[in-house]
């Protein structure tokens, strides 16, 4: 029979019990269960929710595993609200210690103006990191190095192998296949623009092909124009000419970018023109069809360069609160096993070499990793445009387009405001990065 | 002369204390009404103060400034912003978009709401039915609204082509949001939709106060159904057929949700107002200091097409 407890009794015996909840806490019984010192992470929600899972796993649990110390409190936000979030957040003093964001002028390049970043010149030097030299550009501001680029993505073309038997290597060798696909009542190329930035992404493929590498850095860092024949050239094959062989669906304005990935997914559309960051959505969803990639086809003779950039950087604030807990992190990621394990558990491609031997990745990522491989070390990487201008240029450009792909004005028209935008972006003092 | 003078002398100061002195010849009972009703207001007027005065003072300040939103120096620039709206042609094009907002999403609502309030009020089948589905799209969220007009507009598979297609409409089909010349007004139907409902509860309320024996009178005399609406109902609900005119042509210089949604303003600047061109400003491409000039501007324009209505309509009165 129990007998009752007294006050002092059950006073002893609650205190001896808490007690002993606060010690088997502080021995971290939780595998992910971190220490005293918070970091606080923000960052961008991955496309799907297994990814978010893998990266909570690596980001967190691992982290905090090997570096007890610490607990670090990650939130992740949708990229459009990080872009509005971010600088507020920063001058709220109780900003986030390390944060991802964007890397170019009109990004991370205003915080840096703003006095809002943490010099990493430092860190780099004592924690040896190794970044792809161009990768490390994007993130230098007058001469000084604020982030480090996490990951690299590539501009490409997606294909159905059931539709496309090969993938082209000109420009004719796509009208082919594209008219083939239309006499097949397929939609030839999946595209959507009513977001405005995927035909950056477009005009990016054409531009880094006609105008290569030089041609583009002699824009975008000398004193290059955009209102060129072969500027007016891209505009005009992908916003007309595309538009006017009845290449992309109806509508092209109004429909999504989402939307249009559904066409691909669903078989109905036969090549995607996008970004490396989508790989992991087709591998969830595309079931019936095997998907193979191309990077955008010579036009007229012209050389490939795959369009490409950092996707974030990596940055710590310059009110940080824990600035050493910060670069702790920023080094666990860029060890050599963290970026293994990335590559495989969210299939991105880290901005910095690291040991690829054996890594267990799906077939349609490592034909990517090897093709962007080969990119970087040849040098003919063209750039995604629009991570590297302002966003004045930028809302030019991408209004611009919508109103190319609807014949309102002319592809010259358009190369000649691009030029106009960035005229006044250079007399502002916002060059690219 | 001296009493004259001590008799001016004595209004002088009295005239000069003004509030305090008439609150000293107060009695005791007003004095404490009057305590209490500045205690009760207070509260009010100090959060109206903070989160709207203080704000909008900060604006007018902003707008004479290059700040970017972010640094710590916002450099004095003068006028040089509003001379700048009126070399920007997305500027003009967003005052034109937004005066077909203002016209149409004014009218459009009123006249449909009113139209079907009276109909409502003469006694039709199922009053309280209808009243109450006109009434939903207003208490949704404009978010909402948006993203089910921009899937019964979609190309692809939006059932508005889809009906069209079927009944042998097809060259009608289109991408609604996506074409420069229907882009606008096919938000512009989504925003009608989630309006009217509104204007057809407050008529309706208003309705009830209307005195029937004239409009039996006008019957007897011969007036027809329009005769009567327009020269004895719609007199009598004149108060708050303005007031729902006003509040609608307010919101036509504000719109921002929806066309944020449904298009964000394109194709190109298509269906730009001036409340999308703003936010793009100033917190899109970091020129808050622009931003905070337009934003003055949707204010000023606002304030005026507000007067001058009312004092229309007082005229008309």
């Amino acid at each position: 029979m129990m007998r009752a407890l007294s006050r002092k009794e059950f006073l002893r015996l609650g205190g001896a019990g808490l007690a002993g909840a606060a010690l088997l806490g502080t021995a971290g019984c939780g595998g992910s269960q971190g220490g005293g010192e918070v970091i606080k992470y923000l960052t961008e929600t991955p496309e799907t929710t297994t990814l978010e899972r893998a990266a909570i796993e690596i980001q967190v649990n691992r982290f905090q595993d090997q570096n007890p110390k610490y607990t670090l409190e990650r939130e992740s936000i949708a990229p459009d609200d990080l872009l509005t979030v971010i600088k507020t957040r920063l001058q709220s003093g109780q900003p986030p210690d390390v944060f991802n964001y964007g890397t170019g002028p009109g990004f991370a390049g205003v915080l840096e103006d703003a006095g809002l970043l943490r010099s990493l010149e430092k860190s780099y030097k004592q924690n040896g990191w190794e970044i792809y030299d161009w990768a490390k550009q994007q993130v230098t501001y007058d001469g000084t190095v604020y982030g480090v680029p996490d990951l690299l993505q590539e501009l490409i073309v997606y294909y159905n192998k059931d539709l496309v038997p090969e993938a082209p290597k000109t420009v004719d060798e796509l009208r082919e296949i594209a008219k083939d696909l239309k006499g097949q009542g397929k939609i030839p190329i999946a595209f959507g623009d009513s977001e405005q930035w995927p035909a950056g992404h477009l005009f990016s493929m054409g531009a880094s092909n006609l105008l290569g590498k030089e041609g583009l850095d002699d824009i975008l860092n000398g004193d290059g124009r955009w209102d060129t024949p072969e500027v007016e050239k891209a505009i005009d094959l992908m916003f007309r000419d595309f538009v006017e062989s009845g290449f992309y669906p109806e509508g092209v304005n109004a429909i999504t970018y989402d939307d249009a990935n559904a066409l691909f997914y669903a078989g109905k559309a036969g090549m995607l023109p996008t970004g490396t960051w989508l790989i992991s959505s087709i591998l969830e969803t595309v079931q019936d069809f095997e998907v193979g990639f191309f990077p955008f086809p010579s036009i007229d003779g012209s050389d490939i360069a795959p369009a490409a950039g950092t996707g974030t950087g990596l940055f710590v604030a310059k009110d940080a609160k824990e600035p050493e807990g910060a670069i702790t992190f920023i080094d666990y990621l860029l060890q050599d096993e963290t970026a293994r394990l990335l590559t495989e558990e969210l299939l991105v491609i880290p901005a910095h070499p690291f040991d690829q031997a054996g890594l267990d990745i799906p077939e349609l990522f490592r034909t990517v990793l090897e093709d962007m491989s080969k990119a970087t070390q040849a040098g003919t990487l063209g750039y995604n445009i629009d991570v590297l201008t302002p966003q004045s240029f930028n809302e030019v450009m991408w209004s611009g387009f919508q109103e190319v792909l609807n014949g309102t004005i002319s592809s010259g028209e358009q190369a000649g405001a691009l030029q106009d935008a960035w005229a006044k972006a250079k007399k502002q003092g916002k060059p690219a990065a | 002369m001296q009493t004259r003078t001590e008799g001016a002398g004595a209004q002088v100061p009295s005239q000069k204390r003004g509030v305090i002195a008439r609150f000293a010849n107060m009695s005791a009972l007003r004095r404490q009404q009057a305590y209490y009703a500045i205690l009760f207001i207070f509260p009010g007027l100090a959060l109206y103060l903070i989160f709207m005065v203080y704000p909008f003072l900060n604006t007018i300040y902003l707008s004479f400034t290059n700040w970017n939103g972010v640094a710590q120096t916002k450099d004095w620039v003068g006028l040089s912003n509003y001379a700048r709206m009126f070399g920007d042609g997305a500027v003009l094009k967003s005052f034109f978009n937004n005066v077909i907002w203002v016209i149409l999403g004014t009218i459009l609502p009123v006249v449909i709401g009113l139209f079907l309030a009276l109909i409502l009020w003469s006694g039709a089948r199922g009053s309280l039915l209808f009243r109450t589905l006109f009434f939903l799209p207003f208490i949704l969220p404009l978010v909402v609204v948006g993203i089910v007009w921009q899937w019964l507009y979609n190309p692809l598979f939006g059932p508005l082509n889809n009906i069209l297609d079927s009944v042998g409409l097809n060259h009608l089909s289109r991408g609604w949001l996506g074409e420069p010349n229907t882009a606008l007004y096919a938000v512009l139907v989504a925003g009608i939709w989630g309006t009217f409902g509104f204007v057809v509860v407050v008529l309706l309320a208003a309705l009830q106060n209307v005195d029937v024996s004239t409009v039996e009178a006008a019957m007897l005399d011969g007036a027809n159904w329009f005769q009567r609406a327009r020269h004895i109902i719609i007199p009598q609900i004149g108060p708050q057929l303005t007031m729902v005119t006003a509040i609608t042509l307010i919101g036509g210089f504000s719109v921002f949700d929806l066309i944020f949604v449904m298009t964000g303003g394109g194709p190109g600047h298509a269906s730009e107002v001036l409340a999308t061109y703003t936010y793009k400003a100033a917190f899109v491409q970091n020129q808050a200091g622009y931003g905070s000039a337009l934003a003055v501007l949707i204010t000023v324009l606002s304030f005026i097409s507000a007067i001058v209505f009312v004092r229309l309509r007082e005229r008309e009165g």
